[in-house]
């Protein structure tokens, strides 16, 4: 069978809504959930034989547009396409490209009551560039044992059995949602090395959906942000890591500074105050702020995230740690 | 490693001419590839690669095909040239004009030299090779 | 064609295949593990009822014709549970869910093949072990002539009609459920009832052959015949309409 080349993925305009409906809770009673919209109109692109990273805050939609492009689900409106570069395609029940697509969600899509062997075996057979010999190496670094069902491990080693399945199945589009949760810390970084050291290897184009920004915004080489169901930004990772500014220094000098740019935080300390902007400030404004005396800094992409993504209600003004936000509520997916 | 504000492959650059001038690297070298630094670094491949590629242009690596990157012929040579072409325009033409604004004298500086300059070691091996 | 066109339709192809195959190999991994009490604990129970009716001077004709009746709930409980369970890992090692619902129909097929073959076999058995004993051997319910070779073929291909319809019918039943949610998914369920039925009065207990016999007129392997063609009939409406459930049901988010 000749290989296939990484894929590329693009988004339409892709709205997702979910009905009214009724789901088992977990005493086994039914009830209701009301309807939603997981995604209102997203448009962007996956680009071919990349590391993307996909960015949002918990119900943003991250896990929904990834369902859509491994054919988990259709979407209400819009189109979603994938394949080889170039010769894009709608991936719903079309063996050729889901075959191509995998998508590996936290606990994995596995027999939980059979032995790990079973689940390799089944992947095997249906994935043509199935690694065995990768498959064990890794499940052998992880600690995972081959001959216990996955409904015995624990959380961390189902994250790593997932991590596992993605690896070894070399995937022309391999999908990472938030798999390594569950793992520990150095677990995690085993699981980043052994992910680039692959791909570097074995091209082929990776999506990590994640809100452990500082973590892997260096494994990615495009990044896109996703917020209450629409795209915020889809941009080369490199491009946005130096978008933010901040300034610190007395109210009035720094407020005049920021005159004229996007405001993404403000943030009083008695006298001073720091402001965020979107994008990089001119040699003019450094100069101008240093002969004012208010201080230029630069903010990552985390920054950026948290600032892009908060709600009206989490921006109180004078709130000093900027992560140190309510968690969101995880909308129910069905 | 890499935690400055500007992009990461800018930073890895200055890494490599760092250690070309100082000679921990030496001509005829090769360097890490793009996977043991991705690996090592933790660091998306392309972003070395896009590194690797300014360092080609400015010939400071060279690739040999199949084999990987080596420092290139007179590399540190190149590096050191050209920074000694830049250090008046980028470091101490600053801070004269910045010492003029402060009202530092001529003399303080050239005092102030005269004081630190080193008796041995590199910078005065680098005045008699020039 | 592009060649990268040309390698996307030979994979298609390749790959369907082998996912069909897969599903049908779960299920026939299940069969095993759980026929190998199953059977066994059924042949002793029909064994147990025998000794107690005896002693009690109750014995009355076969026993192995009360044990067996729960083959097939028990064929439409694998059926409910089996491929619901591999649905998710199927899809996510990338599969399609045309080749699930083939795979299950496969599965369904073998299953019915091992439970007909099995049903037979303890019929068989049965009435070896009564002509051995002196007894002479009947069966109350269903058909009466159902001994010898003939009876064998019968038992076979009847009960595994029945046990493939179950089968799917619990898919078709546990997809309904998952589909459409509980009260649409009860409506559906009693719509199942229909060619369960069906199936059921075709060749256990006989009405479409009395039927066939008596009202249509019909004489010898006839009656039988339209028996085994209604089963037949009420698992090809069950296929159709569990593949028309499975079509576009979409994968939930894991609630862990």
């Amino acid at each position: 069978m000749t290989a296939l080349p990484p894929f590329a993925a693009r988004f339409q305009d892709v709205e997702v809504t979910f009905p009214r409906s009724w789901t088992a809770g977990a005493n086994g009673t039914a009830y209701r959930v009301p309807g939603s919209t997981a995604l209102d109109g997203v448009t962007c692109d996956v680009p071919a034989g990349q590391i993307t990273g996909l960015l949002g805050r918990n119900g943003a939609g991250k896990s929904t547009m990834l369902g859509l492009l491994a054919a988990f689900r259709r979407p209400t409106g819009g189109t979603v396409l994938t394949g080889p570069d170039g010769d894009l395609r709608d991936p719903w029940e079309d063996a050729a490209l889901t075959s191509a697509i995998l998508l590996v969600q936290e606990s994995g899509d596995v027999f939980h009551d059979q032995k790990v062997a079973a689940t390799l075996a089944y992947y095997a057979d249906l994935r043509p560039e199935w690694d065995a010999g990768y498959a064990e190496e890794l499940l052998d670094l992880f600690e995972v044992p081959l001959r216990t069902k996955p409904s015995a491990l624990s959380r961390g080693k189902k994250s790593a059995l997932a991590a596992t399945l993605g690896l070894a199945a070399r995937a022309p589009l391999t999908i990472f949602d938030e798999v390594y949760l569950g793992m520990d810390t150095p677990t995690r970084f085993a699981f980043y090395d052994a992910l680039l050291a692959d791909y570097a290897e074995h091209p082929r184009t990776i999506v990590l959906s994640s809100h452990l920004v500082e973590e892997t915004e260096r494994l990615f080489e495009h990044v896109v942000l996703v917020d209450r169901g629409r795209v915020v930004f889809a941009e080369p990772a490199e491009e946005l890591r130096s978008r933010a500014s901040s300034l610190t220094g007395p109210t009035a000098v720094v407020e005049d500074l920021a005159a004229g740019h996007e405001v993404l935080h403000r943030q009083h300390l008695g006298p001073t105050t720091r402001i965020t902007v979107n994008g990089a400030l001119s040699d003019d404004d450094a100069r101008a702020a240093a002969a004012a005396g208010a201080t230029i800094g630069h903010e990552g992409l985390e920054s950026l995230f948290v600032h892009l993504t908060r709600t009206s209600r989490e921006a109180p003004a004078t709130r000093v740690p900027d992560t140190d936000r309510a968690p969101a509520r995880k909308e129910e997916l069905r | 490693m890499f935690d400055g504000p500007e992009p990461i492959y800018l930073q890895i650059a200055q890494m490599i001419r760092a250690q070309v001038l100082s000679g921990e690297l030496d001509e005829e070298d090769q360097v890490m590839s793009t996977t043991q630094f991705a690996t090592t670094f933790r660091i998306n491949p392309a972003t070395a690669q896009k590194a690797f590629g300014q360092l080609v242009e400015e010939q400071v690596l060279y690739k040999r095909r199949g084999l990987g990157m080596f420092v290139a012929p007179g590399a540190r040579e190149r590096l050191r040239a050209d920074l000694r072409e830049r250090y008046f325009d980028e470091v101490l033409g600053p801070a004269l004009a910045q010492a003029s604004l402060l009202g530092i004298s001529a003399d303080d500086i050239v005092a102030y030299v005269g004081g630190h300059r080193p008796s041995n070691g590199s910078a005065a091996r680098h005045e008699e090779e020039s | 064609m592009s060649a990268v066109a040309t390698a996307l339709d030979e994979r298609r192809t390749a790959v369907q295949r082998r996912a069909v195959r897969a599903v049908d190999g779960q299920i026939a991994a299940v069969l095993r593990t759980v026929g190998f009490w199953y059977w066994p604990v059924i042949a002793l129970a029909a064994v147990v009822i025998a000794l107690v009716q005896q002693r009690l001077g109750a014995l009355d004709g076969s026993t192995v014709q009360y044990v067996v009746g729960s083959a097939r709930w028990f064929a439409f409980s694998l059926g409910v549970i089996v491929p619901m369970a591999v649905m998710r890992p199927h899809l996510a090692a990338g599969g399609t869910r045309r080749a699930l619902v083939r795979g299950v129909a496969r599965g369904a097929v073998r299953a019915g093949v091992v439970f007909g073959l099995a049903v037979a076999v303890l019929y068989a058995a049965e009435q070896v072990a009564w002509r051995l004993l002196d007894l002479d051997w009947y069966r109350t319910l269903g058909p009466d002539r159902t001994t010898g070779v003939g009876g064998f073929l019968v038992n076979t291909v009847g009960e595994g009609l029945v046990a493939l319809t179950y089968f799917l019918l619990g898919a078709a039943v546990a997809g309904g459920f998952a589909r459409f949610g509980p009260w649409l998914g009860l409506v559906l369920c009693l719509g199942f009832g229909f060619p369960a039925v069906v199936a059921d009065v075709a060749l256990y207990t006989g009405p479409a052959t009395a039927l066939a016999a008596q009202i249509l007129g019909m004489s010898g392997p006839l009656p039988m015949l339209a028996g085994l063609f209604t089963v037949l009939a009420a698992a090809a409406v069950t296929y159709i309409a569990l593949g028309l459930i499975l079509r576009d049901l979409p994968v939930k988010r894991p609630s862990s």
